[in-house]
């Protein structure tokens, strides 16, 4: 009979075996491992205020952008695109958080996320799995890249590749506190000709010295732009933002998450010579009737020349960007990499209005292109299935193998793991007169589905539904409401119902 | 350093005229506060809102430091009787001027800077304003009387404002560090 106890050889020649048991245990840690370089860059390139229906790409008479039309020659094309807000604020933190404003609730300019969904973005869902680099051009932008913490390992500051560099908030000793320190100074000590300043005799003298050393850039640097520099706030020249672009992407470690924000076509729109004049003559757009809500109350003149400037700053744009493009092609990107070209919101000129700080929600201020150019795609191919901005999050976690957050609220993208949803309703909406902390009440809300937009505007003085068919009257000239078409109830019932869900915490509140 | 300190006006003058600068330049930046406190409450928490009212009081301590300073300089570097003596009432009208013509710029320089000619008269203007109540106030001492008086009222507002911009700048510390 054997004895069932350890002898000490036996005990001896089982320890022999420990490190054996460590080193397979690293080694299968290490095979369960994904491999890293294997995984593609994600390079998210955001023009500012870019809208879609401007793009010669998706038709418009204007050639204004044959550069990013041969970039899409190889990728994917979405042409129902459109953005969940229009403007920057919560259109930007729809792209990085994958939330519809109504959660992420930066709904005016200047705010930030609310704090329970800072950290909420694109940043952290692909921390465990990519580096990250983020640079925003416009200030307001900007404030969500500061918001994304530590899960943002570079953050290029918002200055860099302007000729001035004068905002307070961005200096490194306020990177803790950049959110609070921007409503401080650049929204009320220094305000910079946007009303009083905070600081009695400081705030003239920063606006004394900022303008002379915009004069002085105008004059050493202005002379190929007619109009004046670019301007976000900041002077900057065109070519250098895409220097900038090209040294930002250069230094890329790999896989890398990479998010550019540039400032143009943001107005002011300001064409190089080269461009000036180019749409002088040729293609006129058509007069619209004035909007009760227009604020600007432009009349058709100013517009279409507003619209005219916008599209040579564009073209202009688009001939410094082709730089950029033929670097990714160059460097080898391209070929790992997926490139996401897309917008923020788009702009408007017409009804009244020229650019994008109004309560109006029509197609040219929503619609916003999406290009993306896939390492494994060579090919373009149109899409025409409605996307959303909020989109883009959950399908950049599908295309690096990471979970896709429980609280992105967006849909794959077609082509890229999603289905061609045809019946999906796309919600946009503009609150910016709305607390973030309170039920949505001052609001435009559309629904756009299966080529109709239902529009409710809800205002005090003035609340209206319209309804647009947008195969036949894409320019939205012929409200069919009154009508009151069965669908545009359908459309409208199911549009306040939304509208009542995203209410429901804060009513009970 | 002794001969600067023998040229800085009585401590008692320097009190009474940094009162009326801590003055002017908290009470600016609190109706500035005040302005905006509509578009802050749409997108910042009471705490946010706070945070924000303490960055404008400690930048406002920190510019009336710093404009004090500026007066006591030139109280030193000038010719004594230009504005050491007196230096109580001259540096009121000083500050009272500066004021108007700050407001002045903050209201009509907008986008671009504006025409030399036009900041030449401004500095001509300002200089002039400063000369011709100074010599007023100088000649006649019923007006001296009431400056004082005034300035002895609002530097009541010291004891108020130099806690709160001190508080401002504790709290903006900590935030920018933690």
């Amino acid at each position: 009979m054997t004895s069932n106890k350890l002898s000490r050889r036996d005990f001896l020649k089982l320890s022999s075996l420990a490190p054996l048991a460590w080193a397979t245990k690293s080694l299968i840690s290490w095979l369960d491992q994904p491999d890293l370089s294997a995984q593609p860059n994600i390079i998210i390139l955001v023009f500012d205020a870019l809208s879609a229906n401007h793009l010669s790409l998706y038709g418009y008479p204007r050639e204004t952008t044959p550069n990013i039309d041969r970039f899409a020659e190889n990728a994917l094309v979405f042409h129902n695109h459109y953005s969940t807000a229009s403007f920057t604020v919560p259109g930007t933190a729809s792209l990085l958080t994958g939330t519809y404003p109504w959660t992420h609730r930066a709904l005016s300019l200047g705010a930030g996320i609310t704090p329970a969904n800072e950290e909420n973005q694109i940043f952290s869902a692909l921390a465990s799995s990519h580096t990250s680099l983020g640079y925003a051009q416009n200030k307001y932008a900007d404030i969500f890249l500061y918001q994304a913490g530590d899960y943002l390992q570079t953050h290029i500051r918002n200055g860099q590749y302007n000729l001035q560099d004068n905002l307070v908030y961005s200096r490194p000793i306020f990177k803790k506190d950049a959110r609070i320190a921007f409503s401080s100074f650049e929204d009320n000590i220094f305000q910079l000709g946007l009303g009083y300043d905070g600081s009695l005799f400081g705030g003239p003298l920063y606006r004394l010295g900022t303008y002379y050393e915009r004069l002085r850039s105008q004059n050493a640097f202005g002379e190929n732009y007619p109009r004046g520099l670019p301007d976000s706030t900041e002077l900057f020249i065109l070519n250098d933002l895409v220097d900038g672009a090209i040294e930002m992407l250069s230094g890329l470690k790999t896989p890398a998450l990479t998010y550019l924000h540039f400032f143009p076509p943001h107005d002011p729109y300001r064409p190089e010579e080269a461009f000036f004049g180019k749409f002088k003559k040729g293609w006129q757009p058509e007069k619209k009737p004035i909007h009760p809500l227009a604020e600007g109350k432009k009349s058709f003149g100013e517009s279409n020349s507003s619209r005219r400037f916008y599209d040579e700053y564009l073209a202009s744009w688009d001939f410094h960007v082709s730089r950029l493009f033929e670097y990714l092609r160059t460097s080898g990107l391209l070929d790992n990499s997926y490139v996401i070209i897309t917008s923020d919101h788009g702009e408007l000129f017409e009804r009244g209005e020229t650019g994008h700080m109004t309560p109006l929600i029509f197609e040219p201020l929503i619609h916003v292109p999406l290009i993306i150019s896939s390492p494994e795609n060579k090919t373009r191919k149109d899409i025409h299935t409605y996307t959303s901005s909020v989109d883009i999050l959950p399908t950049v976690a599908r295309l690096t193998a990471n979970p896709i957050p429980a609280w992105a609220e967006g849909e794959l993208l077609p082509e890229l793991g999603g289905m061609h949803n045809s019946s999906r309703g796309i919600f946009t909406m503009d609150a910016k007169g709305n607390s973030a902390f309170e039920p949505l009440k001052k609001i435009s809300m559309s629904l756009t589905r299966e080529n109709y937009r239902i529009t409710y505007y809800r205002y005090s003085g003035y609340e209206n539904f319209e309804f647009y068919n947008l195969t036949d009257d894409l320019e939205e000239l012929h409200d069919l409401y009154p009508l009151k078409p069965k669908l545009a109830l359908d459309m409208k019932a199911e549009l306040l119902q939304k509208l009542a869900d995203v209410n429901r915490p804060y009513n009970q509140k | 350093m002794n001969v600067f300190k023998k040229r800085l006006p009585a401590r008692n003058e320097i009190n009474l005229v940094m009162g009326v600068v801590i003055f002017a330049v908290h009470t600016w930046s609190i109706r500035n506060f005040l302005y905006k406190i509509p578009s802050f409450l749409l997108y910042t928490t009471p705490m946010d809102t706070f945070a924000i009212f303490c960055y404008m009081m400690a930048f406002a301590l920190l510019e009336s430091f710093v404009v004090t300073v500026g007066l006591l300089f030139l109280a030193a570097v000038l010719p004594l009787n230009w504005l050491r003596e007196g230096f109580a009432y001259k540096g009121f009208v000083m500050v009272f001027v500066f004021t108007a013509a700050s407001i002045w710029l903050q209201g009509n320089v907008q986008n671009q800077f504006p025409p030399k000619s036009l900041l030449y008269t401004l500095i001509l203007i300002v200089f002039l304003a400063i000369l011709i109540l100074s010599w007023l106030i100088h000649k006649i001492p019923q007006l001296q009387k009431i400056v004082i008086d005034i300035e002895d009222r609002i530097g009541i507002m010291q004891y108020v404002y130099i806690p709160l911009g001190l508080l401002g700048l504790v709290i903006v510390v900590i935030r920018i560090i933690l």
